[in-house]
């Protein structure tokens, strides 16, 4: 059976005045018929442009879509509009999304005419049974979106979404600007409506949380590229990326008894316009090495689990634990490039630190601190001066918001975010 | 609680807002004392009044529409509502400060970061020029913007920054009281994170009493010392942080809480708080919860307030029938998964949303551990009825 969606290297790039921003580059994957897949990452990620560009809000600029098996990349006036009824979207923020000149009852109403689909009096019946699918009270059939609370105008957004019984949904940020006790049950909405109709459901969020709860598999996004996509489980029982167990970390927890350990990154997000072929996440991350300049693929480190990460990737070859298959790429070339440094096995023993993260906090040393293995790595991260290495590229990073960071290097609390503040986490 | 030591002190506050004839309840007799160098987290939904009372300590709501129709507020003593213009300008100057939750707009696109940090201590302090921009650059660092970006406008930083800056003007006259309405909201969880521990070491330096409006339990359970649940422009529970996250005691807290998908591990479906907060125009009589309150009895919809009873010493709660049974209210991300079902010994709890808890119900409590809802099933935060909980 053909998988719901299918992406492969897709791109999606905009020019701006400085150059071209990378919005979603060579993203590759997969959706499960009935399945949810939740998106996450920090604003400016890529993840709306993503979703956006999968149903055809925006055109990709590179790379292929399938939806049940067939191919979507490029469609013409008719066959978009044959996808449209398949796929839909709902809109974080139901105060725009809806037009404040129609009533709940034309809003709904207004896909099923357009299909021409109905006559006119099974189209008065649709439309009560989209309302009561989604709960919307009779009374508020002739209300306009502006005398309706939040909530009761997300399901109003969902009931025109659902309208045409589409098999696939982008849900983007749709229960972010909701209260919890309303966000809970617009959760509860959604998943009964998967239950009962087999929808495919595409969720962005940056709510950690609510992906958690609702996703079958996670996709971890940074600076327009998938660095992590696992089983949601998974991800959560293991994070091999730095980046998602530093967002993971982030997330404030309710148990006052059990505080999470808080992983405090460097900077900000850096800028996604003209990015260096390395990895992206490098100026904040605790653990950079050189390696990291070269391109990092996305790879199946274990069932199932696929991080773009050398240094994670080299960790669990190091243990020999994990099946190696590229995902949509050839083998990486990231590694093309140790050779020429001649320390391979070094390589595959670097680190011994657990992903789970934590152990950026011994600072002073190299990742590797401590090791036995490390050989010449020791360097690597210790103070991270590109120009000591022949790496081939240029490495001088453009001035970016987070100035303050173009050395990667060993997680250091004193050079951390917060300067003469931050020790780490210990409050 | 030692009087000695108490900053801040709010009595009875009303605050109404009038709008085209309407009058709108936001602020119904609020009261909570506050001790030097504690942090209160106010938590509520939106419209429960959350900023409205944080903006009526410094005297910062617009008049009209709004309207402090009565209630004391006493910092360090004095009352703030009864303060000439002077004096109210020197406490804002000296004694507090506030964060908003837009740094988009809380900063003056036309003048250059460093210049506004300056102005505040030129503002509020007498110190030479060279000084001021001396001690502004120190601020700026202090919160991780280098020396380099000083003359930099907002337009040229990132959300993340701005609020630093915010942060930095807010600390920059180290302010005894330090009310920050949802700093964070804005931003993403990692820079959250970030700004989270700038405040809290701007804390311990200072010992700075802060006011932490949020929306977000989590960032309650990490921040704050005390905390007071809102609920239609009052206090409906009140108490040190382990009172409120181990023995939630109020139906509409013990929903919030319930609402989180990080509370629901393991289970499928959540389980929200039925129905809408009230109209602020028209709050229910009796207890404001009552018309989604699985709990409520035919006491609690007539017209007398309902009582603010302390069930422990420094644990307060607005409601007839209180959860009293051990609850623990555990989440996150600490790898917790529900040991026992809640409600194990259901039957012995109410059976439907309108019968109030009978005496045998906190007996029963006591006997289910954590993460047990004690003695009710969940179901009764669900939507409609009060099945047991198979």
């Amino acid at each position: 059976m053909p998988s719901m969606i299918e992406v492969k290297n897709l791109k999606k790039h905009f020019k701006v005045p400085h150059g071209v921003l990378h919005a979603v580059d060579d993203v590759s994957f997969k959706i499960e018929k009935g399945t949810t897949i939740g998106i996450v990452g920090e604003s400016g990620c890529g993840k709306s442009t993503l979703g956006r560009t999968i149903i055809h809000l925006l055109e990709s600029t590179d790379g292929e879509i399938y939806h049940n098996g067939e191919d979507v990349t490029y469609l013409d006036k008719k066959q978009l509009r044959r996808y449209r009824e398949k796929v839909q979207l709902i809109f974080q923020d139901p105060y725009s999304s809806l037009n404040p000149r129609m009533t709940v009852d034309e809003i709904i109403r207004e896909p099923l005419k357009l299909s021409r689909r109905y006559t006119k009096t099974v189209l008065e019946e649709e439309v009560t049974k989209l309302m009561e699918l989604t709960g919307i009270e009779e009374r508020l059939r002739m209300a306009y979106p502006h005398e309706l609370d939040g909530g009761r105008r997300q399901r109003v957004g969902i009931a025109r979404a659902l309208a045409l019984n589409p098999d696939f949904i982008v849900c983007d940020e749709p229960v972010s600007a909701l209260d919890v006790s309303i966000q809970a049950q617009i959760l509860n909405l959604l998943m009964d409506i998967q239950e009962n109709t087999g929808l495919t459901l595409m969720f962005i969020t940056h709510d950690l949380s609510v992906v958690r709860h609702i996703s079958d598999e996670i996709a971890v996004m940074y600076l327009g590229q998938m660095v992590e996509l696992a089983k949601t489980e998974d991800l959560f029982n293991r994070q091999l990326h730095p980046y998602t167990q530093a967002l993971l970390s982030a997330v404030p927890s309710t148990d006052i008894h059990n505080p999470s350990q808080r992983i405090l990154l460097k900077g900000e997000l850096t800028s996604p316009i003209n990015p260096k072929p390395g990895c992206r996440f490098i100026s904040r991350c605790p653990y950079a090495s050189k390696h990291c300049h070269d391109p990092q693929a996305l790879e199946e480190l274990h069932p199932g689990h696929f991080v773009a990460c050398s240094r994670a990737a080299s960790e669990l070859l190091g243990d020999g634990d994990s099946d190696r298959s590229g995902h949509g790429h050839g083998p990486e070339s990231g590694h093309g490039h140790e050779s020429g440094h001649g320390h391979e096995g070094g390589h595959g023993h670097e680190g011994g630190h657990g992903p789970e993260g934590g152990h950026g906090h011994e600072s002073g040393h190299g990742p590797e601190g401590g090791h036995g293995h490390d050989g010449e790595h020791g360097h690597d991260g210790g103070h991270g001066h590109r120009s000591d290495h022949d790496t081939g590229h240029e490495y001088e990073e453009p001035r970016h918001n987070s100035e303050r960071h173009t050395h990667p290097g060993p997680y250091d609390p004193e050079l951390d975010g917060p300067v003469d503040t931050g020790k780490g986490d210990g409050r | 609680m030692d009087a000695s030591k108490i900053h801040l002190s709010v009595r009875d506050l009303v605050v109404e807002y009038t709008s085209g004839g309407d009058t709108i309840h936001a602020v119904n007799g609020v009261s909570f004392d506050l001790e030097k160098g504690k942090s209160l987290g106010i938590v509520g939904e939106t419209g429960a009044g959350k900023t409205t009372i944080a903006k009526s300590i410094p005297r910062l709501l617009q008049s009209p529409p709004a309207h402090i129709r009565s209630g004391e507020i006493y910092l360090d003593g004095e009352d703030i509502l009864q303060m000439s213009g002077d004096k109210l300008l020197d406490i804002r100057r000296r004694k507090i400060s506030m964060i908003f939750q837009d740094p988009m707009t809380a900063l003056n696109p036309t003048m250059t970061i460093g210049a506004q940090v300056a102005e505040v201590l030129r503002l509020h302090e007498s110190m030479s020029r060279h000084d001021i921009e001396k001690a502004a650059a120190e601020m700026l660092s202090r919160v991780g913007i280098m020396e380099d970006r000083y003359n930099e406008f907002p337009f040229q930083f990132s959300g993340g920054m701005k609020q630093r800056v915010v942060i930095a003007m807010a600390l920059a006259c180290r302010p005894d009281l330090l009310l920050a309405d949802e700093p964070t909201t804005a931003l993403d969880v990692t820079i959250q994170a970030q700004m989270l521990d700038i405040i809290s070491h701007m804390r311990d330096k200072f010992d700075t009493t802060l006011i932490l409006i949020t929306h977000d339990l989590g960032i309650v359970a990490e921040n704050c010392d005390v905390v007071a649940v809102v609920y239609a422009g009052k206090v409906i529970e009140y108490g040190s942080r382990e009172d409120i996250f181990d023995h939630p005691s109020h139906p509409y807290t013990l929903g919030l809480f319930r609402s989180l998908p990080s509370f629901a591990l393991g289970e499928r479906r959540l389980h929200p708080i039925a129905g809408m907060p009230p109209d602020p125009r028209y709050i229910p009589e009796g207890c404001a919860f009552h018309p989604r309150c699985p709990r409520a009895a035919y006491a609690c919809k007539t017209g007398h307030e309902v009582a603010n009873r302390e069930l422990s010493p420094g644990h307060f709660c607005r409601c007839m029938f209180p959860e009293t049974g051990g609850v623990s209210v555990r989440g996150g991300f600490g790898g917790h998964t529900p040991d026992q079902p809640p409600g194990g010994v259901d039957t012995a709890g109410p059976g439907g949303p309108n019968r109030p808890p009978s005496d045998q119900t906190a007996a029963v409590g006591e006997d289910t551990g954590p993460g047990g809802l004690a003695g009710h099933a969940p179901d009764q935060f669900a939507e409609g009825g009060g099945a047991s909980h198979a």
